[in-house]
């Protein structure tokens, strides 16, 4: 059986409307029109012991309400899902005891406390043993560097700091599955990069299935061989990241230093003009007759550098975020 | 160590912290004090009879310390980090823990109150020497009904906690609640007898005030110090405090129930 099981996910929120002025402000005090939002509509899919899989969109998409759902924040108004054979929202002691949800916008610590007291606080939430808590606490705070700090209190520590307290607090209990929303928003590169580190060691060695939402195209990229894209509440690519682009469009970007200036027809022989800086010349050239048109350009024109290089992801996924807005 | 018998020894440790705020809090309470000193005062000059309402001039003095005092010991405050809790989705953490926000947040106000008790405690028997040995004020003191006494608050202290654990459901519904709160906490010390014994407003408004769980806060317990109320009354009285406890906690179970509902409808 899979970690996780989605089948036809759906949540509606209801809202007000107000348009703008005194009147109808007033108008408001004694009818309010209810209008629907679909945030998550008939998602399905699947996740197996150990796999990371990254959640792709863009803001409002339904990323997070997703996983609110999955760790029983929230109830579905439609569909079904189950997680280490539970249903989240049921809100077991068991099924609470098993997985984790980190959000990188909000803290999970106690603020007034230093964090090891809250650390310790959780390992009593949790009903961790002393040997076990020791163990972990120790480990973990090696591994994320900051160890030297858990005795300062929450508030006086730095974001990123925080968050690498967080995540030590979030795995106290060994969880089998852990949610993360955006753990490193906000965050700087370094920081980022010793977060990632973290987790696909940590993947490695306990085994642990990870779901990760992220607006970092490197925090997916190094991470998760499989994402799963939802756009408008509905999943629109569910696989390996590094094909997307191959699904869109077949091209190839090239990038090149010419020693003299060449006219725009001449370039456009060889493919799509995407820029033109001075001597400097990108051009976009279909896949099938890459290699062709490339030998001839490096036969004809004054070419003093050259670099060739995949459409970037974020292009594909951009291309994937419109087509599913066409669709919807 | 349980769960929340470390919520408790938190909630000691914070007010611990704290506690040259709480001390200071108790010191606000002089001025108000001191108002009413004057005013009792004049009041009595211009009145031949010894007693008004039923009150000489030393019981309303020694009744209006011991109101300040319990007014501070039995507050709350924690109706506005639940606010903070509902309004920051900070609520969804006690959601994915397992541990319950009831009993996160009574055993969190109860360990707070320890420290404060035992300041209160103090300061009470220090007034209590002082009136009755120093000023020989006549003022009857009987070691039963100090006991007693500390029962009472115990629960009026309980009572209370119930009391705003229900107005804090406010913070589901409403996104500013500051208002309402302080509005509110104004009202029950008047109708708890914070202020003023309740005998001051008069058989009209008492028949209401019967029916409101407020004046078993301040009021109740002040009587079984001051000797005011009979032995059967006394029992009577934490009777219905103990019923209002119980009626507080299922009004506070429904109010929740309600108001989870709708913080998980828009989204947390």
């Amino acid at each position: 059986m899979s970690i996780i099981e989605v089948q036809n996910l759906s949540k509606q929120f209801s809202y007000y409307k107000k348009e703008v002025g005194l009147k109808s402000s007033i108008k408001n005090l004694f009818h309010r029109e209810a209008l629907y939002k679909q945030a998550v509509k008939d998602v399905s899919f699947t996740v197996e012991q150990g796999e990371i899989v990254g959640f792709l969109g863009p803001n409002g998409a339904g990323k997070t309400t997703t996983l609110k759902m999955l760790s029983g924040i929230i109830y579905p108004t439609g569909g079904n899902a189950t997680v280490l054979g539970y249903k989240p929202w049921e809100r077991k002691k068991a099924f609470k005891q098993q997985f984790s949800i980190v959000m990188g916008q909000k803290n999970q610590l106690w603020w007034d406390l230093p964090a090891n007291e809250s650390l310790n606080l959780n390992r009593c939430i949790y009903e961790v043993s002393d040997q076990d808590f020791k163990m972990t606490v120790e480990e973990l705070s090696e591994l994320l560097d900051v160890k030297e700090l858990l005795k300062i209190q929450v508030r006086r520590l730095s974001l990123g700091e925080r968050m690498k307290m967080e995540l030590i607090a979030a795995l106290l209990h060994k969880p089998k599955v852990i949610f993360l929303d955006e753990p490193t928003i906000g965050l700087d590169l370094l920081s980022q990069k010793k977060i990632r580190e973290f987790f696909k060691y940590y993947n490695q060695q306990n085994k642990v299935t990870i779901v990760l939402t992220s607006h970092y195209m490197n925090d997916i990229v190094d991470l998760c061989k499989r994402t799963i894209i939802i756009n408008e509440g509905a999943v629109v690519y569910d696989g390996e990241l590094a094909k997307i682009n191959a699904m869109f469009d077949a091209t190839k970007i090239v990038k090149v230093t010419l020693s003299q200036t060449v006219s725009d027809a001449d370039l456009l022989q060889y493919g799509v003009i995407k820029n033109v800086d001075g001597l400097e010349v990108t051009l976009e050239i279909e896949k099938e007759q890459a290699k062709h048109n490339i030998k001839s350009m490096l036969d004809h024109l004054p070419i003093l550098d050259f670099t060739l290089e995949d459409t970037p992801i974020e292009e594909g996924i951009a291309a994937i975020y419109q087509h599913g807005r066409k669709q919807a | 160590m349980n769960k929340y018998a470390k919520v408790f020894t938190l909630g000691l440790l914070n007010a611990l912290e704290y506690r040259v705020n709480f001390l200071l809090t108790l010191l606000s309470t002089i001025f108000p004090i001191l108002i009413q000193y004057f005013l009792w005062s004049t009041i009595f000059r211009g009145n031949s009879e010894s007693e008004v309402l039923g009150y000489q001039f030393d019981q309303i003095i020694f009744y209006t310390i011991c109101a300040a005092l319990l007014s501070k010991l039995v507050a709350a405050g924690f109706e506005y980090d639940v606010s903070n809790d509902v309004r920051t989705g900070q609520l969804s953490k006690f959601i994915v823990q397992p541990i319950g926000y009831f009993q996160y947040r009574i055993s969190s106000f109860l360990g707070g109150k320890i420290p404060q008790i035992i300041i209160v405690t103090f300061i009470l028997v220090l007034i209590l020497v002082v009136v009755k040995w120093v000023l020989q004020l006549d003022v009857e003191v009987a070691l039963l009904r100090i006991a007693v006494f500390f029962v009472a608050v115990a629960l009026s202290i309980v009572m209370n906690f119930f009391i705003f654990y229900c107005l804090s459901t406010f913070s589901f519904w409403f996104v500013e609640v500051w208002g309402i709160f302080y509005t509110f906490t104004l009202l029950s010390s008047v109708a708890s007898g914070g202020i003023f014994p309740l005998d001051m407003f008069g058989q009209g408004i008492n028949k209401v005030l019967d029916f409101l769980p407020f004046k078993y806060i301040i009021f109740f317990p002040i009587n079984v110090l001051n000797g005011k109320l009979p032995w059967a009354e006394i029992a009577n009285g934490m009777m219905l405090q103990l019923g209002w406890i119980l009626l507080l906690f299922i009004c506070s179970k429904f109010l929740w129930y309600k108001g989870m509902q709708r913080f998980e409808s828009v989204g947390g």
